[in-house]
């Protein structure tokens, strides 16, 4: 094994474990830990190299493992940051607020699996998805399933529907959530080749899941800025901005679209009002 | 043209088939009986091996006895005392004729498998008409090999007599079980020692018989025609008539029924759904048996519980998918009797089917390599199973003007579902996939389409509007909205798009009255 010149981390099962930064010497002692870790959680003893084979152990100096197939997103800055596109046959975390374009942030993606002829679900929405959206995008409605349980019932209902082989993403909105639930997804999300996107509110208190990509996104005046939490195969902390202005020119602030965009459909002498509450 | 009969018996049918088509209801989770897969062959029910007999309810005395018991010469006819005393360890049921009839009926399914023909000879026969049916077998050694094949499935007793005419195989079964005759000469022959005893005909006429000393079918056949016309009724003469075959016996054809409906009484009171699923697998077998027969599907299933002391409990499953296969529709049961809750035990399940399909064998890309378990009208169903309808919704779209009605989310209607399904079938619209665009060229198309097409709408739009208590940013864009003017009930929205402090982008409005409100959310 030549690992002496290279940094181990082992993710996504240990993921709460803080990153730690290995010293070759350092490393040498944590060996035993990988070990153990390996026979924890794959309950199989195998060398190290076979894990690094496999995605589970990986070289932070080398390029993102190519085992990972990846499918593009449709913004540019996003494939960049996160080495191509989005993981498949993953559960990839979002933390986010709602409304702050996150949906919009997806969209491409689920544009383009249309074609898959599978279904795309959407378990408890914060709120009723509006059919003339979604239609106007292009994403046709016999495709769409919208489902609203309860709490242990719509992880029953994500399971099925990622197991099922016949829907192509699943859109989880819950907050809590814990390994083994996560784990149990994750295996129905690669029996059944679907991504499950899970979008959970932003918060610093929640429990970090070993899912396979982590972003946490927040509001921009020009889009959404993507930050990695965690990331299978890569180094966290990248934060990028997705510019929306030339997607969306009518929900980003007017003034990156003069800066940005030229020739939109926009009126240039337009300007922002301010509005506070009036009491009702 | 020369007809052939086949009278087929079934000395003891409540006594063999009872047990084993009562049998699986489990006292408890915790005995963990497997329940087999083929009923047990003849010989190793368990009443073989036990004395048993059926009782008349009113008659109280013995109606059948299996062979143990007649073993230790408890006969039909005698009283339930004398046969207590000659074993004092006797199994003692009740003779249900409905529950015969039932089995009949189950039997004459089976038949039905064989033979095109059947009529019912209640309680417990079948009349089997053959000369239609001999040229498919090639000829009758070969079609009573396979009857005996199909007989012997079942832990069951039988005998038959085969004849030229319906009546003759009847008395031929009785008389003499097993034999075949095939000419009028033959018949003549076996007839002659018949007794007369076992002529269906009125008991006074049988007296009257008895008295002139006619002991033998063959002495009676003997008499000329014209002395029996004026000694006794008319009835005996059509009888004999029939018997010879001068006349067509006046049967009623056995048809199958349209619907399934199978009914299982258990032998426990069960109190718990989870140990309905053992029984209730036993009905959907049946089921299972009946459209695969047919080479069809079912949509609907219903299932009655019958409870103690409370009204019977009537449940309804609806699969999307249609299914014949038992294990799938006991998936299904599971999760909806999981929502369940027993207010009295159960003493009998009925289920029954609607809405069947004929079988469309399903076109899968072949290259896709399909790795999942299910369709999505099984998905379908399963979900709605475990949520409720209700909670399985599709947004659909409507030709309504203001944007709440527009957009709604509607739970999946069977009608829907027929949408679903015919769209599943037909390929998808090729779309060219993302990869081979660049992001430039995709955004350029999509912008236009969006920018001309479609309004501007948010993605999620809130079931109530609610009231806008934070402050926002409003964005340039303005679209005004005058809901219902042809109703007489006008008001004036004033949609604009907004940044709340926190980067949400929402969809407000202001009402006339200068009211903010929150309608939708972009996302």
């Amino acid at each position: 094994m030549h690992w002496d010149s290279s940094a181990y981390r082992a993710l996504p099962d240990v993921a709460r474990i803080r990153p730690l930064f290995f010293s070759v010497s350092l490393l040498q002692q944590h060996q035993e830990d990988l070990y153990c870790i390996n026979k924890q959680y794959f309950g199989i003893s195998m060398q190290l190299s076979e894990l690094k084979q496999q995605g589970y152990v990986w070289c932070l100096n080398e390029s993102p493992s190519p085992q990972q197939a990846l499918s593009p997103t449709g913004y540019a800055e996003l494939d960049q940051l996160l080495g191509g596109g989005w993981p498949t046959q993953q559960v990839i975390e979002l933390r986010t607020a709602f409304g702050i374009g996150e949906f919009r942030l997806l969209l491409p993606y689920l544009q383009q699996q249309v074609s898959r002829g599978k279904l795309q679900v959407y378990i408890n929405a914060p709120a009723q998805l509006h059919a003339p959206f979604l239609s106007s995008q292009g994403l046709p409605l016999w495709q769409q399933l919208d489902i609203q349980a309860k709490d242990h019932e719509a992880l029953w209902a994500a399971e099925h529907c990622l197991k099922s082989g016949c829907c192509s993403s699943v859109l989880l909105w819950q907050s809590s959530l814990n390994i083994a639930r996560l784990k149990r997804l994750q295996l129905a999300a690669a029996e059944g080749q679907a991504e499950l996107f899970l979008i959970r509110p932003a918060g610093p208190t929640q429990l970090s899941l070993p899912v396979g990509l982590s972003l946490a996104l927040f509001a921009a005046p020009q889009g959404v800025e993507v930050r990695v939490l965690k990331r299978r195969g890569g180094w966290p902390g990248a934060q990028q901005l997705i510019n929306f202005s030339s997607r969306w020119p009518r929900l980003v602030q007017p003034q990156a679209v003069k800066a940005g965009a030229a020739g939109r459909c926009q009126d240039p002498t337009a300007r922002t009002t301010t509005l506070t509450p009036v009491a009702i | 043209m020369q007809t052939l009969w086949l009278y087929l018996l079934f000395p003891q049918l409540q006594l063999d088939l009872a047990e084993s088509v009562a049998a699986p209801a489990d006292p408890g989770p915790a005995t963990s009986t497997v329940f087999p897969e083929q009923p047990p062959l003849p010989g190793t029910a368990a009443s073989a091996f036990s004395p048993a007999v059926l009782l008349h309810p009113q008659a109280l005395r013995v109606h059948q006895a299996n062979a143990p018991a007649r073993a230790l010469g408890i006969l039909p006819g005698q009283t339930l005392a004398q046969a207590c005393a000659l074993c004092a360890s006797l199994q003692v049921l009740p003779w249900q004729p409905i529950l015969e009839q039932q089995l009949l009926h189950m039997l004459a399914l089976d038949c039905y498998q064989l033979c095109a023909d059947i009529a019912l000879a209640p309680p417990n026969a079948l009349w089997l008409r053959l000369d239609p049916m001999l040229q498919l077998y090639g000829g009758l050694p070969a079609f009573l090999t396979q009857l005996t094949q199909q007989l012997q499935q079942r832990p069951l007793q039988y005998q038959y007599g085969v004849a030229l005419t319906a009546e003759a195989a009847r008395l031929l079964c009785l008389s003499q079980p097993g034999q075949t005759v095939s000419s009028q000469a033959e018949q003549q022959l076996h007839l002659c020692s018949c007794p007369v005893s076992l002529l269906d005909v009125a008991p006074a006429t049988l007296q009257q018989l008895q008295r002139l000393g006619v002991q033998q079918l063959g002495a009676l056949l003997a008499l000329p025609v014209a002395e029996l016309s004026r000694r006794f009724s008319k009835d005996l003469q059509s009888y004999l008539q029939q018997l010879q075959g001068t006349r067509p016996p006046l049967l009623q054809y056995y048809r199958p029924p349209e619907q399934f409906s199978a009914r299982l009484e258990l032998l426990y009171q069960l109190e718990q759904h989870a140990q309905l699923h053992k029984p209730l697998l036993h009905l959907l077998r049946q089921l299972q048996h009946y459209l695969q027969r047919r080479d069809q599907l079912c949509y609907q299933l219903q299932l009655v519980l019958t409870l103690r002391d409370a009204t019977a409990l009537q449940l309804t499953l609806q699969s999307p998918q249609a299914e014949a296969l038992a294990s799938r529709w006991l998936v299904l049961w599971q999760l909806k009797l999981e929502a369940l809750r027993l207010t009295a035990p159960v003493l009998a399940l009925e289920l029954s089917a609607a809405q069947y399909c004929p079988r469309d064998t399903d076109s899968e890309d072949l290259y896709a390599g399909r790795r999942g378990q299910y369709t999505p009208l099984q998905l379908v169903g399963l979900l709605q199973a475990k949520l409720g309808a209700a909670r399985v919704c599709r947004p659909l779209q409507l030709a309504a003007y203001l944007p709440e009605a527009a957009g709604i989310s509607a739970p999946l209607q069977p009608q829907a579902l027929s949408q679903l399904r015919q769209s599943a079938t037909v390929p998808a619209t090729p779309v060219m996939p993302l990869v081979q665009q660049t992001p430039a060229t995709y955004q350029a198309r999509t912008d236009k389409q969006i920018s001309q097409e479609a309004p501007h709408r948010p993605a999620f739009l809130l079931a109530q509007p609610a009231p806008l208590q934070q402050p926002v940013q409003l964005l340039p864009g303005l679209e005004r909205i005058q809901s219902q003017w042809w109703q007489g009930l006008s008001s004036a929205r004033d949609y604009m798009t907004a940044q709340s402090q926190d980067g949400r982008w929402l969809w407000v409005y202001r009402t006339e009255q200068q009211q903010w409100f929150i309608h939708g959310v972009f996302a």
